[in-house]
Order: C-alpha cells, then structure tokens, then sequence
C-alpha cells in the first residue's frame, strides 16, 4: 500500500486524526494512573480489587517472560559456537548438502543437537519454498555508522570489530554518515579512519548530509537514509543487484561480534522471503557496562533481556536499535523516515505498511555490543540514561500513524491489524503506568484507608496477597540476577567475584529504576506527544575509560 | 518457539481467569465452606497485644501465629478468644465476627499475675511533681530534703530494659537555702523550671530554678514580687517571662532583664496553662486503649471493656492527695507508696503500645473522659 508515513503535509481530515491518535496513549496512560489514585482516595475498595488484578496479570507477565528469557538465553548459547561459514557454504549446493547432514548424527552434546535440529529445518522450509537463494559469493553487506557527535575512540573500536568478522572483507561496504554540523575533530577522525580501512572492504567513505534539508527533520533517520542513498548509486555502479545486498545500520559505538555478519547471511539465506524481512540480534550493552554507575548498569541489562524475551516471537517482534535488513526493502519503502527520532521501528512500520502486512523480522541468537549511556558524573549519567530512555519511549510516535495506515489498508489482514494495534497501544500503556502502579499506586488504598475501609477483611489481606506477589516477583528477579552476571563480559580486575556480587545486589533498585527510569521517561514522552511538543532528536553521552 | 510460546501464553491466560476471581473473592473474605460446599462470607480478627508474642486460641485452637495476628476465615457469630503469654492473666473473651468485617482487638494490655514495682528511694517524700525531660521533684517540707529524680536509659521497643534512677538533693548542704522550709511550688508541664516558694528565716522567698542544669541552677527573685501572689504561671516555650497573679491585679516578670510590667487580663499569652491545684488523678495508656484512675488510696487500670464487662485491676496505693505520673517514654507509672511514702514506679506497659493502625472508631474502647461506668 502506498503510505505516506510521516505525520506531516496531512489533509485536514487525516491531520485530526493524526492528532487524536497522538493524545490517545498519554490520555490514556494519564486516566489509568489519576483514575487509581482517585480510586485509592474515594473508592478503596474496588481500588484494591483493580490494584490486586493488576498485579496479579502482572506476575504472570513476570513469570511467563522468565521462561522465555530463559529459553531465549538456552538457544542464545545453543548458536555461540556455531559455524556459519560453514553452514553458508553448505546452503551454495543446499540439495546435496541437505542430504549429508540429516544423514549423520551432529555432535556429542545437546546443544549442537538441537542447534542441528533448527538448521535442519530452516534448510527444509528453505527448500520447501522452491525460492532461489543467492550464493554466499554474490551477497554483499552494507553497514552504515551515522556519526554526529561520536570520538575515535567510539567509532574506531566499531569499525575493527567489523574488519575482524570471518565474513569476506570484500563483500562488504562501509559508509560513514556523517552530519555536517558534526565538529571538525569528528570529522576529521572519521576521514582518518576512511583512509586506514578503505581497501580493507570493497568501498569504506564517508558521505556528509547537509544541516538544512528541506522536509527533514533534525533526526538520525535522515542521515542515514542520505547515506544508503549514495550506497544506492555505488551498487549500482558495481552492477549488484540491491536483493543480494543487506544493509545494517549501526549506532557507530555498536562492536559486533566476531561472527555476526556470517550470522546474518545465514539468516537471510535460508529466509524464503528475505526480501521482506529484517533481522534482529541481540544488542548487549558491554562496551563500558564496567565503568557505568550501578543502575545504568542494571537498566541496560534489563533492555537487553527485553529483546532476549521478544525474539521468542517473531510474529510481534518489532526492530530495534541497531539491526539489519534487505536493502531492496529499504530502497522500495524508500529509506528511513526523514522526520521522526524512532527510525529503528519506524523501518519496520513502514515495511510492514508498505507490503501490505507481509514483512517480518526475524530474531537472530547473536549479539552486538553497545555503550551504556555515561556522561561525566553520576548526575549526568542518570540525566543521560533518562533521555535515552525517552527517547526510545519515543516510540509512542508511531502509533497514531499505523493506526492511520491500518484503518486506509484493505489488504492486511484485520486480526493482524488488532493483534500489532493492541501491542503497540497496550506495550506503550503499561510501560508508562506499570511502574508507578508497582511501585507508588499500589501502596495508595492502604495509604489513605478510612475508617470504613480499615474495617474490612480487604484490609487486612492486600498487604498479604501483595507480598505473596512480590515473593514469587523476587524469584523471577533471582533467575534473572543469574543470566545477567553469566551474559556479563569478563573483566580483568583482581576481585572479580566482588564486582559480580554488587552487580546481584544492582538488581535491588529495580523498583526504583521502573519509575525513574522507565515509566517516568516513557510519561514524559507521551505527555510531550498528546500535548504536540515533538522530541528533538537527542545524541545519548558516550564515554569510555581509556 | 512460537508455538511453545502460544501454547504457554494460553495455559498462563487460563491460570489467571481462574485464579484472579478467586483470589479478588478470597480477598472479599469468600470462602468455601468445607462441609456444606457452599460459598460463605466470613470476616477476620486482628489481634495485636501488649506484651506482643502471645500465644491466641481461637475457639479452642491455637492460632499459628503469635500476637500481632490476623485470624482469618471466621464464620459469622461469635467466637470464644483465649490470649495466653508467660508471666500474664489470660484475656478470654467472646468476640463478634460479621461477615467481610474485621474484628480488631489492637492493643490488647495483658495484666501481669504481680505489677512489678520498684522503690525508687526509700526517703519519705510529701509529694511529687513533674518536669520535663525525664525529671521528678520529690517534695518535703524541709528544703535540703527535696530530691530530683532523673529517669534514665535508651527508649527501645521493649520496656523491659532497666532504666537507672538518679537521686541528687536539689539544694546542697552548704546552701544558704538549705535550712528553710517549703510553701508551695509553681510548676508548668514540659517546662524544665520550677518556681519554689519558701520561708527562709521567717522570711518569705521565691527562687527560680532551671532544672536544665547540672546542678540545678537556683536564683532568688524575691525582690520582683511586691506581695505574694496567689498564682504564678509561664509559658513553657517562654524561658524569660513569668505571670503573678495577685488578688487584684496580674503582672509579667521579666526574669532575665528582672524588670517588671503591669498585665491586663486580655494580654495574658495564650498556652498559659497552669498546672490544675487538684493532684493528676487518671491518665489514658496504652493508645488510649486504657486508663489508669485512683479511687480513694487505690491506682487501678481499667483495659478496654469492649465485648466484656469491666474489670478493674488493682496496681498500688499511693499516698492520698499526691500526685501521680505516668511516663510515656519508658510505661511507667511514679507514685508515693501509701504505707512508707517511699517514691515508687510500677511498670505498666511492657512494650510501646503499636500506633497508627486506622481503626474503626466502632471497634474502640469507648473511655469517656470521666473513665469508665463504675
């Protein structure tokens, strides 16, 4: 479906109800949490029933996203020591190759079983499709790094990790995007680094976006769509068609690990429809994760197993951060959104709008490496890591324009257009008012108990049942306290144990960092949006100890 | 993945249908009713007591846990309730449980089979009077036989803790003031000065004490009284001004500059309480959940008389016409013993009573300020 995905140049009628739908979520999130304060001050009672049937849903949201961050975390570790290359190998003569391995019994223990198991299937759907498959040789990678504010020290550690991958150097193509108004010692470090990498891959420039493009916004989206766009041209000029060319836009501090680019081939090889798809890893956030204060650490963390979780459903993954996708769908949707902060969703969106419901992202069981938000103290660290998160919250900013899309579009499916509806309205609703529903609400009816109220049975037996709650909650922190310190990189200090120790205890603060950290920013960004005070794209504060 | 995903999905969406309304409903104080299988409504007891730790019978069954409790899934109608603690007079009542109410009992003070009372000096005293910050007057007729008693030791949850008590003689051997007799003395509550009237070689004096200091530090301002007064009171947050009241006028005494103003009536400052002539007769203990009262010679304690009939509990007898104290701070109770005149303290609460929890002015005690129907 064509779609212009952007909320502005409307007719009036669209612009309504763009507007409506952007006050929708805040309104929303506003009502539920005023509504259960006032519920606790005049209503106790059914503030107690509503606030006990919240938490209730909520443990077993808990709960249920245990056994997947779980599972996920399993087949994170099944694919560790995978051998891609070999596998993308195998797929270039896929019949013959197909035979050979179901015949022979693959590996001693269960992990390379069953790692086995997913390979041999994907290769029979693969086959199934009766789709082509480009050869390994003819797929090419194109990675841009938008730069704007970023050092050599963050951009460098980047680009080596890249010239490390077991993937052929010269099937790959680097651009740097760089803003004009970036200062002269960015740019400098990023024509420097041009130089030094430019005949390690088959093309590494810089393309510089001008400040003042008409119709764009001041957004990452618009440099990087710049960019591809000049990409466009070179592959062009090469004569390599863009369906065997993958781009993955990374924020320039993302260090891949060493067989991510042999990862994503392999996933989009056996992908039938990897035209329309996007594949997603894992981001870890280990670059600095040592030298970050406690709760940024444990923040972080958390995002990480947000995605761990999410990958164990594709049918609602939705992009995030840095990730990779077909470049013939990055062409055909026609780039990134020029004028909104969350392109890495927004890409997804509009691909999804764009064919008519038939795109998907695909998870991937491999990491990159980012920073951890860090300025250069506690204060601004925290200041920092707030406006990350808002600005993810920003998010928030697609939902009035699919629902636009959706309510124009006679060719997705309606389930599918209730089942994404429902999750982009219900995901943004309760990460603005979980938090404070969990933390600060939920205390409210016993707060503020009248006499009438104190002399209930419901009195006496909310706090009961609230803490049997947060018990089982304790739990699910416990196993996660575990995952996160066996993800943790290896630090080369002398007490390592202890440092693992204050990182378990870390886990502590959750309560405080669910309102500070993420219901509050995640507020905040749905306040600005219903009250039509639109974010201006925010560089996150990167530092790294030397 | 995802169908492992869905199918968890499903059996957790199914799990919380069942057991949320179950739960909301239980919380309701709906249950089902064992034998007849039938949905009742029941209603819950809270029982806290003081000593806490108790050990609570309900209808003849040991509850599992110890005071402070919460007695759930009681049938409607009344249930007999036993408290049983060491070293205490069990508290048996029959308590009236309504359906998705709850019955409490806070505060419950458990009567000791013997008040432990301790002879704070065995000096004879005519009468005690209070200070602030921990700090008793034990009175006689002659000035070097005035004592000050300071209560000492930590405030902790538990009474238990031995408090020392610190006897010094308010006025020294060698003091100039030592030989006289005492007439009376003016004292304001939570002031830590005390104005003593005196005949001092048939002379009448009246000396300013701050109690604040150790020793007490004692000045002589008789010279800024031009009769004696009938009264004399202050403000207790006012360290410098005092009021004399004479029979036909009021003046304000200015201690520090000892200069002296005509008051009207109408300028008196208010919180200028004087302390009542009649001796402290009952005091409200316990959250005032109880009260202690002196009948004739006799202190006694009245506990709350909810779903029973009074009980009085008799604790000492003081000396008639004496002040009696209650502290707060430490739960106990100073007296002069009746027979030896020997100052005395009784420990009345064994613990801080619990505080704050909003209890229905219905389930209260209801002690009117005259005490309780005798």
């Amino acid at each position: 479906m064509k779609f212009h995905y952007s909320k502005e140049n409307l007719k009036t009628g669209q612009a309504k109800l763009q507007r409506f739908l952007e006050i929708l979520p805040g309104a929303c999130s506003w009502s539920v949490l005023l509504g259960l304060i006032l519920l606790s001050i005049f209503f106790p009672f059914i503030a107690a029933i509503l606030i006990v049937a919240f938490y209730l849903s909520w443990i077993m949201r808990i709960l249920y996203s245990t056994i997947f961050l779980v599972l996920s975390y399993l087949q994170l570790n099944i694919e560790k020591n995978t051998d891609w290359i070999g596998r993308i190998q195998g797929i270039d003569r896929l019949a013959v190759y197909i035979k050979e391995i179901s015949s022979k019994r693959f590996g001693r223990h269960w992990r390379q079983r069953i790692s086995h198991k997913n390979h041999l299937r994907q290769l029979n759907e693969l086959l199934e499709a009766q789709v082509p498959t480009p050869a390994s040789k003819d797929i090419y990678h194109l990675v841009i790094f938008p730069v704007i504010k970023e050092g050599r020290e963050i951009i460098e550690p980047a680009i080596e990790a890249i010239s490390r991958q077991n993937f052929h150097l010269k099937q790959m193509v680097i651009v740097f995007a760089l803003e004009e108004r970036a200062a002269p010692t960015v740019q400098s470090a990023v024509h420097d680094l041009v130089k030094k990498y430019k005949n390690v891959f088959l093309d590494c420039f810089a393309v510089v976006h001008p400040a003042l493009v008409p119709g764009e916004a001041r957004v990452k989206g618009a440099n990087a769509t710049c960019a591809a766009k000049k990409a466009a041209a070179l592959f062009q000029s090469h004569h390599i068609p863009f369906e065997n060319v993958i781009i993955s836009c990374f924020d320039a501090d993302t260090v891949v690990s060493l067989n991510y680019f042999s990862c994503l081939t392999y996933h989009f090889m056996v992908c039938p429809d990897r035209q329309r798809a996007s594949f997603q890893p894992i981001p870890v956030y280990h670059n600095n994760i040592w030298n970050v204060p406690g709760f940024a650490r444990v923040v972080e963390t958390g995002s990480s197993f947000y995605l761990l979780i999410e990958a164990t459903n594709p049918e609602k993954l939705v992009t995030f951060s840095s990730h990779s996708m077909s470049f013939k769908a990055l062409v055909d949707v026609d780039y990134w959104p020029v004028d909104m902060i969350s392109d890495d969703s927004a890409i997804f969106w509009k691909a999804y709008i764009h064919y008519d419901g038939q795109y998907q992202v695909i998870p991937m069981y491999v990491t990159l490496s980012m920073d951890v938000a860090c300025a250069n103290n506690w204060w601004q660290t925290a200041k920092s890591v707030y406006k990350q998160k808002q600005r993810w919250a920003w998010g928030v900013e697609n939902f009035p324009i699919v629902i636009r899309a959706f309510l124009r579009s006679k060719k997705i499916p309606l389930y599918e257009k209730l089942r994404h509806s429902f999750k982009l309205f219900e995901g943004h609703l309760s990460w603005a008012t979980s938090g404070f529903i969990l933390s600060i609400i939920g205390w409210l009816p016993v707060i503020f108990a009248r006499r009438e109220f104190a002399a209930s049975v419901v009195y006496y037996n909310v706090p009961d049942i609230v803490n049997t709650i947060f018990v089982l909650g304790f739990f699910s922190i416990c196993i996660t306290i575990v995952l996160s310190l066996s993800l943790l990189p290896k630090t080369k200090i002398r007490y390592r144990w202890l440092l693992k120790l204050g990182h378990a205890l870390e886990w502590l603060m959750v309560p405080f960092i669910l309102v500070l950290f993420s219901a509050l920013p995640a507020l905040h960004a749905q306040t600005r949006l219903m009250r039509g005070r639109y974010l201006e794209f925010w560089v996150t504060d990167k530092h790294r100890a030397k | 993945m995802l169908w492992t995903r869905k199918i968890v999905f499903y059996i957790f969406t199914v799990i919380y249908l069942i057991i949320c309304p179950l739960i909301v409903a239980r919380m309701l104080g709906f249950v089902i009713n064992p034998q007849t299988h039938h949905i009742v409504k029941t209603g819950l007891v809270y029982v806290s007591t003081n000593p806490p730790d108790a050990a609570v019978y309900i209808d003849g069954c040991l509850a599992h846990q110890k005071t402070p409790t919460v007695l759930r899934d009681l049938a409607p109608g009344e249930h007999f309730i036993r408290i049983e603690h060491n070293g205490y007079n069990d508290w048996e009542r029959n308590v009236p449980i309504v359906g998705k109410k709850a019955t409490v009992l806070a505060n419950i003070l458990l009567i000791p089979e013997k008040w432990p009372i301790y002879k704070i000096s065995s000096r004879p005293y005519q009468n005690i009077i209070f200070a602030a910050d921990d700090i008793l007057i034990a009175t006689n007729p002659g000035l070097k036989s005035i004592d000050i008693i300071h209560t000492t030791g930590g405030i902790t949850e538990n009474f238990k803790e031995e408090h020392t008590y610190d006897i010094s003689p308010l006025f020294s051997r060698n003091s100039i003031y030592a030989s006289g007799s005492l007439v009376r003395v003016f004292n304001v509550l939570q002031s830590p000065f005390i104005l003593i009237e005196a005949s001092i070689k048939d002379k009448h004096r009246f000396l300013w004490v701050n109690l604040k200091e150790n020793p007490p530090l004692i000045e002589d301002i008789s010279d800024l009284f031009g009769e004696i007064p009938t009264r004399v009171a202050w403000n207790n947050t006012d360290n410098e001004n005092i009021f004399a009241f004479y029979p036909h006028s009021i003046c304000r005494i200015n201690i520090k500059d000892k200069s002296i103003f005509p008051q009207g009536p109408k300028g008196l400052p208010e919180g200028l309480v004087p302390m009542p002539n009649n001796p402290m007769e009952r005091f409200l203990i316990n959250d005032n959940n109880d009260l202690l009262i002196r009948r004739g010679s006799w202190i006694r304690l009245y506990p709350k008389k909810e779903f029973a009939s009074p009980q009085a509990y008799d604790i000492a007898q003081s000396r008639p016409s004496t002040n009696m104290y209650f502290e707060e701070k430490n739960g106990e109770l100073f007296y002069l013993d009746n027979g030896s005149g020997s100052l005395c303290a009784a420990r009345i609460l064994p613990y801080h009573p619990i505080l704050n929890i909003p209890i229905p002015e219905s389930m209260r005690t209801k002690i009117s300020s005259n005490g309780p129907n005798l």
